[in-house]
């Protein structure tokens, strides 16, 4: 019986694995799907080689059961399952083979009923016997495994499978919720501002067909041009992650507090250098942000690492810091009207950078350039707004709100077009950039000393190779050089001790 | 419509600072700058797809982790253990899904994806067919 099961195994594996090659791999053809493939089968191969080995296995443990059954001392197999847990236990295994105890005993007693040289060597055999037994128990123990195994589950026992198989679908359920979320809140704001965006610039979308283009499910671009004061704007939406439930599970095991993703705007306009498209006249630095991320912000941008830039005082709200390069630029730039509608809307607003040397531009791509970039919350959340007696707005009063911050962008795109700064701030502003500048070359001393040094050490080691290629005559006349050298070299100190 | 009302308030204080703004003759088209696409960033540039690395990762364990002893999976929940190695594949899964969700089409490296995707549903074949046909040694 269990050979042909073993054998009908066989011939469904070769069936598997028709099926299996034949299965459709896709159309990328670079060399890591060929070598997924050559895996693939090499395992597959591997597994056939394994099973038949193993059915030679199976069909020779059978053999050895039979061979055990035949034999008289032992009793039938099937009693030998039920000490199966007392394997080591010496009594019940004398307990089956009745027939080894009583001929061994009544052979004492009676000599008339068995003839002792029958059991002629029993002493011997009866030892071999219980390792027999042994091996027996231990073989019957696979085999049950190995037919349990074999048995064919039930469908109920494939729960974890199942479980599994539901997550896929639970996970695909919410790519498109998500994905359908976010795409709604960008559209929400694009019909927000997309009238005060065409107002302003000739150019909407790259090309005046698709306005808002979708890099990923939860981020949008869109590019702006033709706007006098600016050469171009590019407007990222950064949304939450909505579509993948494990960044969403993620955010709620994070801890309190830690980098949560919040659906941002980003307005990045990018200044010329001249004429009419040309931005900030001035070189200056100037950062309105959120005091809680703000290391987090002067680490990532390169302009605002330096301890130049200092935080001064304004009228704006404690949860912002004002930094900048000179004090008179927070003063002129964020006049107490512009700072009363920040203050206002300063769950909305994530970060104002203006400079002069920002890195932006795509990964491959990074320029510095003069830019100005506004970063601001689409959604925040304001549920302590509405237990203090507030109302928590809905999602398109919320997006309203970018209008607003908006033209305070487009605002601040013509006002520092025409910015100037005083003399005396000029004057203040130059020193920095100097001390700024000896401090980058000190930084970069001691990497050039150390350049200079290993530069040393390998000229000496130039020399006195060149030294010991030399045969022995050239070696005596450079070493006469040498010391004429320094000779001289002493020379001119014993002068000037004169 | 609550809103409107403030945001006419605002709009108020801003307009009476911008000092030489003109907004009438702001948009202008000759100064349109057209849109240059920005050139496709080499593989080697690329950030790091760390949800398909992971992916590769459980592919290759739920792969090369064989169910080697039979006899131990029975002394166990007769599915608890037997479920350990085949978890792999699923996180596998689960990994490229995740990095095929997160994907950006400027940022889009087909080949991570597709050898990610090729290791989790090997594995989960390799653990599922391999369930059927296999005998222990």
């Amino acid at each position: 019986r269990r050979l042909v099961k073993v054998f009908d195994l066989n011939a469904k594996l070769s069936l598997d694995m028709s099926v299996q090659t034949r299965c459709k791999m896709p159309s990328s053809s670079s060399s890591n799907s060929l070598i997924c493939l050559m895996l693939f089968l090499l395992i597959a191969l591997n597994d056939v080689q394994r099973i038949s080995c193993a059915a030679n296995d199976q069909y020779a443990a059978t053999q050895v059961v039979d061979d055990d059954e035949d034999e008289e001392e032992l009793d039938k197999p099937p009693s030998v399952h039920d000490d199966m847990s007392d394997k080591g236990n010496e009594k019940t295994r004398k307990d089956p083979p009745h027939v080894e105890q009583t001929p061994r005993k009544e052979q004492k007693v009676d000599d008339v009923e068995f003839d002792p040289e029958e059991f002629e060597g029993f002493e011997q055999a009866a030892p071999k016997a219980d390792d027999q037994q042994a091996e027996l128990n231990r073989r019957m123990e696979e085999a049950r495994r190995r037919m349990a195994m074999m048995k064919k589950k039930e469908l109920w026992e494939y729960y974890p499978e199942m479980i599994a198989g539901l997550i896929v679908l639970v996970y695909v359920l919410n790519y498109v919720r998500g994905s359908s979320k976010n795409r709604q809140i960008a559209n929400g704001w694009l019909s927000v501002c997309i009238n005060r965006l065409q107002d302003n610039f000739a150019l909407v979308g790259k090309d005046n067909d698709e306005v808002l283009v979708r890099d990923s499910a939860c981020h949008y671009t869109m590019y702006c041009s033709g706007r006098v004061n600016c050469e171009s704007v590019s407007i990222s939406l950064d949304l939450k992650p909505r579509q993948d439930l494990f960044s969403l599970l993620w955010e709620v095991f994070q801890p309190f507090g830690s980098a949560k993703w919040e659906d941002t705007v980003t307005v990045d306009v990018m200044l010329g250098s001249e004429g009419e498209t040309g931005g900030m006249k001035e070189k200056f630095t100037l950062a309105v942000l959120q005091k809680s991320s703000e290391s987090k912000v002067r680490s990532e941008n390169n302009d605002l690492e330096s301890a130049m830039v200092r935080r001064w005082k304004t009228t704006l709200h404690d949860s912002f810091s004002c930094i900048a390069d000179d004090e008179e630029i927070p003063v002129d730039l964020i006049p107490d009207v512009v700072a009363n509608t920040l203050n206002d809307h300063r769950q909305y607003i994530r970060l104002i950078h203006f400079s002069d040397k920002m890195i932006v531009g795509p990964i491959n791509q990074r320029e510095q350039r003069s830019c100005l970039r506004f970063s601001f919350f689409l959604l925040p959340d304001d549920r302590h707004a509405a237990k203090d007696g507030g109302k928590s707005k809905s999602d398109m009063e919320k997006l309203r709100t970018s209008e607003i911050l908006l033209e305070i962008a487009l605002r601040y795109v013509d006002k520092c077009a025409s910015y100037k700064l005083s003399p005396a701030a000029k004057e203040r502003l130059r020193k920095l950039q100097a001390k700024q500048a000896e401090m980058d070359f000190k930084k970069t001393a001691k990497k050039r000393e150390a350049e200079a040094q290993q530069r040393k050490i390998e000229k000496i080691k130039k020399e006195k190779e060149a030294l010991e290629a030399m045969s022995p005559e050239l070696a005596a006349k450079f070493e006469q050089k040498l010391l004429k050298k320094q000779q001289k070299k002493s020379m001119p100190i014993k002068m000037k001790m004169k | 419509n609550v809103k409107k009302s403030e945001v006419r308030a605002s709009r108020r204080l801003v307009k009476g600072w911008s000092t030489g703004s003109n907004m009438q003759g702001a948009k202008r088209p000759d100064l349109v700058r057209p849109y240059t696409p920005p050139p496709p960033i080499p593989q080697e540039e690329l950030p790091p797809d760390y949800m398909a690395l992971l992916s590769l990762l459980f592919g290759l364990l739920g792969l090369l982790l064989k169910v080697n002893s039979f006899e131990h999976s029975l002394f166990c929940s007769h599915v608890g253990l037997n479920f350990q190695y085949k978890i792999c594949s699923w996180l596998a899964l689960y990994a490229c899904l995740s990095s095929v969700a997160n994907v950006k089409k400027s940022e889009v490296d087909l080949k991570q994806i597709a050898s990610s995707l090729i290791f989790a549903l090997m594995g989960l074949s390799m653990n599922y067919f391999k369930h059927q046909r296999e005998l222990p040694v």
